[in-house]
């Protein structure tokens, strides 16, 4: 017994190096895949680009002077699938494609009209990609187009976006969770935020990265899809705020009352919303309260209001929740008329609820959900008014105190 | 079978002694003669053995023996010889006895003088540098302690630096090691036993405690392993850390040692056991446990804020120094999913052309660090800043320039480096850097599945092993949590009331409640 222990654990020992080793994989041969793109080819294929660190060129240290090069390039492929269109790609591809760091998705708008139910599980089913993505649908243009836009500021398009999605207040990179929950529930359809090429200055046409004015990618609004996961059409970014604040996903958002009788800003920074449910007594018809809430800091008054009097504060306050619920009740009428469908996830709030009258609810969803009344009411508060009272430019006598 | 001959074989070959068997039972003659000649025959070709006579009458009555070197001669002269030949003999020799006597009483009764009837003694004296004094008509030997063996004066330590806290540090005298520790307990309560080790080298062995703290049970236990050993020669107290320890199989250290006194000192207040072996200035220190490895001398003269903040950090720089190169390893190569993006990019830019694995990178780095550190200690001063100038070009600069390390590696290593030399006791830190090696061929076999399987292999072995009984883990494996106060963290003095549950028990406490600094309550009392 004991003559062998020395045998078996050189046994043992060959079988650390024998074995283990088999997924091991230097980061030199990887292709790091920072997003990817899904058109439709003319073909009527899949076409997948993705867009790949050039590690070389990343390289922050030593002065390297001169032109910077880029840090990444795009590459695309097309096949029946996904897979079929890796699999043609790795022959361009001198490293294996690594989804790991995968963050971005962009979807072309032909080929979120067409529905992206037949084609998505792949991004599931695989145990690199990660869930924590950003999903985007590039308005009026293809993902692969999109994919090329560099940003002066940033390594890569796809850092761009996730970033501008983030800083703007929006889902950032939980958008892709979202759609999938949107997806697998009855109360609420999904609803994707959408990117498009402009600018950095307004109005003119944008020219190379190192110009002064060069071409951007944009956040542009939301897109609107249905039950088979096909895009509808799309909101403005003014109708996405909205409907993140009636869905309580919003982070910042800045209200502005009209300019004509002393227009002021307010910064939200605390923000809420709860819908409420109800049920008439007579026949059983189901309409819903919104109630928005949000407080912040005063960003500019142009009247001569003086802040330190409480009236005023209220008196705005009123004004601001007056524009808060004018524009969100709008925004709701506007997807009930146009789209019909329930992307702020009002059936849900009923499957929470009432989920036993959700049951006869559930299935004709998309036939209530346009008929259903709405209300809106906000509740805004002002924390904290600025550096001053009433605004320097008002003189004394104009001041209402 | 073959254990059992081996124990003959031992068994035969322990009769090398010191001495001649014949001589170890001989006792001393009343005739001078006869005992000159049987030690001049002992100490034969020993050039450092020096006998002096000493003529009363025109006869030869008295025989000074000493090892030149190890007894002072200037002590030897005053006490001694000045009034042996200036004085001469008292009158009335034959008023006291004998001249033994009569020398042992009235000429130097300030020394200490023993008697010593037996041959072996006698030898034994000599040999620890004591002065034996044969007297004619004498069957016995006077020994007089004279000490006097060169020694280094009592210096700042050198492996174990404070910013605050006493200077001094043990030295290789063991007599200057006692004092060392009875000027801080001034208790009689302090036993310092003595015992020798060593068949040709006779080292002296002291084994301190204070009686009433230490646990009987510990201090016998260390007196039996101690009598256990069997050795020709102790040259330094690793000598004896290696026949006394637990597990022998084991990078870790079960037993702390110390050059500083105040290290000892407030071990024995723990109720520790101390061990010191004459002719080093390491001191042994019973039980260690895996938490002494992370207490510096200076936590306890530090405020105990600051204290507990460098022990965090310290436990920080362990797991780094054990983990960090391991999961750099794994994580590239097996995980860069785990990476953040934007450091995942740097990291493969930085790779971007480098020709080995992750794992090949680390050991080349690993390797080329330990044997940079170990020729800065090897090699001597002047030379020693050459090693750095050099290592730190070639390593940090050239490497990275020409491609074959990558810049990351190098901050790792680096780090990893540095945070092996966080903690405070230099042998656990060895372990640490030894262990680090396994833990980095799994990770880059198995990734962090490799590294888990490493962590918990290497918990299991440290929570199996134990110091004299206690396990290494105490307080925190079974856990004591009253004593945790002094072991992630330190708290304030008067907060820690007991020592050491395993070594001090609950009866006895060390400082007395109620000691909370602060205003006195209900105001000040005239």
């Amino acid at each position: 017994m004991k003559k062998y222990s020395a045998i078996r654990f050189c046994l043992c020992l060959n079988l650390l190096f024998l074995s283990g080793c088999w997924d091991r994989k230097e980061l030199n041969d990887r292709a790091i895949w920072l997003a990817t793109g899904w058109d439709v080819a003319e073909t009527g294929e899949i076409e997948i680009s993705g867009q790949i660190v050039i590690p070389a060129n990343v390289q922050t240290q030593g002065g390297s002077g001169g032109a910077s090069q880029q840090g990444f390039f795009t590459i695309s492929s097309r096949g029946k699938n996904v897979s079929d269109a890796l699999q043609n790609m790795q022959t361009k591809l001198p490293r294996e494609a690594f989804f790991g760091q995968r963050r971005v998705v962009f979807l072309g708008e032909e080929f979120a009209k067409r529905g992206l139910k037949e084609y998505f599980d792949v991004n599931q089913r695989a145990s690199d990609v990660s869930l924590r993505s950003d999903l985007f649908v590039v308005k009026g243009g293809k993902a692969k187009d999109l994919l090329t836009v560099p940003n002066p500021m940033e390594k890569s398009p796809a850092v761009t976006s996730l970033k501008e999605h983030r800083q703007s207040g929006g889902r950032g990179d939980t958008a892709y969770l979202n759609f999938l929950i949107a997806a697998n529930l009855d109360g609420i359809r999904p609803s994707v935020p959408v990117m498009e090429m402009s600018s950095s200055i307004e109005g003119e046409k944008g020219g190379k990265v190192d110009s002064p004015n060069p071409k951007v990618v944009q956040l542009a609004g939301v897109t609107v899809f249905n039950r088979n996961l096909k895009m509808l059409g799309y909101l403005n970014n003014e109708e996405n705020r909205d409907l993140l604040w009636v869905m309580g996903l919003l982070k910042k958002m800045t209200i502005s009352t009209p300019q004509s009788k002393g227009g002021s800003s307010i910064n939200l920074t605390k923000i809420d919303c709860k819908i409420e449910p109800i049920f008439s007594q007579k026949n059983d018809q189901v309409s819903f309260k919104v109630i928005l809430k949000g407080a912040g800091a005063l960003q500019e008054s142009n009247s001569g209001l003086d802040f330190e009097y409480s009236e005023n504060l209220k008196l705005l306050n009123k004004k601001f929740e007056k524009v808060a619920e004018k524009q969100v009740q709008r925004t709701i009428e506007k997807v009930q008329k146009e789209y019909g469908q329930d992307i702020f996830g009002f059936g849900e709030a009923i499957h929470r609820k009432h989920p036993i009258r959700w049951k006869t609810l559930k299935d004709n969803w998309d036939q209530t959900f346009p008929k259903t009344k709405i209300s809106v009411t906000a509740q805004i508060k002002i924390k904290r008014i600025g550096m001053e009272g009433p605004s320097v430019l008002f003189k004394d006598s104009e001041i209402k105190k | 079978m073959f254990k059992t001959r081996k124990r003959k074989l031992s068994q035969k070959m322990k009769t090398t002694t010191a001495l001649p068997p014949d001589v170890q039972r001989k006792q001393l003659t009343p005739d001078l003669k006869t005992n000159e000649q049987i030690l001049k025959d002992l100490f034969i070709n020993c050039s450092d053995f020096t006998s002096r006579p000493i003529y009363v009458n025109g006869e030869l009555k008295i025989l000074l023996f000493y090892i030149e070197g190890l007894t002072d001669t200037k002590t030897l002269d005053i006490t001694v010889l000045k009034p042996l030949i200036f004085q001469g003999l008292p009158d009335g020799l034959n008023k006291v006895g004998t001249l033994g006597q009569m020398i042992e009483q009235e000429l130097f009764a300030a020394t200490p003088v023993k008697k010593a009837p037996e041959m072996e003694k006698v030898v034994n004296s000599i040999l620890k540098g004591g002065l034996a004094v044969l007297i004619d008509g004498e069957a016995q030997a006077l020994i007089l302690e004279m000490g006097g063996a060169e020694q280094r004066n009592v210096e700042e330590p050198g492996t174990e630096v404070a910013i605050r806290g006493p200077r001094d540090s043990f030295t290789e005298s063991l007599r200057t090691n006692t004092s060392l520790i009875r000027k801080r307990i001034r208790s009689t309560r302090l036993k310092l036993e003595s015992l020798t080790v060593g068949e040709l080298s006779q080292t002296d062995i002291i084994i301190a405690y204070i009686e009433g703290i230490a646990p009987n049970t510990l201090i016998q236990e260390v007196r039996e392993r101690l009598k256990r050993i069997e050795i020709d020669g102790v040259l330094e107290s690793e000598f004896i850390e290696e026949f006394i320890e637990d597990v022998p199989f084991t990078p870790f250290p079960q037993i702390q040692n110390t050059e500083r006194p105040d290290i000892v000192t407030a071990n024995l207040l723990e109720g520790r056991v101390a061990i010191l072996v004459d002719n080093t200035p390491f001191v042994l220190i019973i039980p260690m446990t895996f938490w002494n490895g992370f207490q510096a001398v200076e936590d306890y003269y530090e405020r105990f804020m600051y204290t507990s903040f460098i022990r965090f950090i310290r436990f920080i720089m362990f797991n780094t120094a054990m983990y960090l190169p391991s999961i750099y390893v794994a994580l590239t190569t097996y995980h860069p999913k785990l990476i953040p993006t934007t450091l995942l990019i740097s990291v493969a830019a930085a790779r971007e052309g480098v020709p080995f694995p992750a794992i090949i990178e680390a050991l080349i780095m690993e390797v080329v660090f330990e044997g940079l550190r170990e020729a800065g200690i090897r090699l001597p001063k002047a030379v020693g800043s050459a090693v750095s100038i050099v290592g730190a070009l070639v390593i940090g600069q050239a490497a990275v320039q020409a491609g074959i390390v990558s810049a990351p590696m190098v901050i790792v290593v680096a780090t990893t480096g540095i945070a092996s030399f966080a903690i405070p006791r230099y042998n656990l830190g060895t372990a640490l850097r030894m262990v680090r090696f396994p833990m980095l061929l799994l990770a880059g076999i198995f990734g962090l599945y490799g590294i888990v399987i490493g962590f918990i292999a290497l918990i299991i072995h440290l929570v199996n092993l134990r110091s004299f009984g206690v396990p290494y883990f105490t307080p925190i494996a079974p856990q004591i949590p009253t004593d945790i106060k002094d072991v992630l963290m330190r708290s304030p003095r008067w907060t820690n009331r007991f020592g050491p549950l395993f070594t001090f028990g609950r009866n006895k406490q060390r400082i007395p409640p109620g000691q909370v600094p602060g205003p006195q309550k209900g105001g000040r009392k005239s």
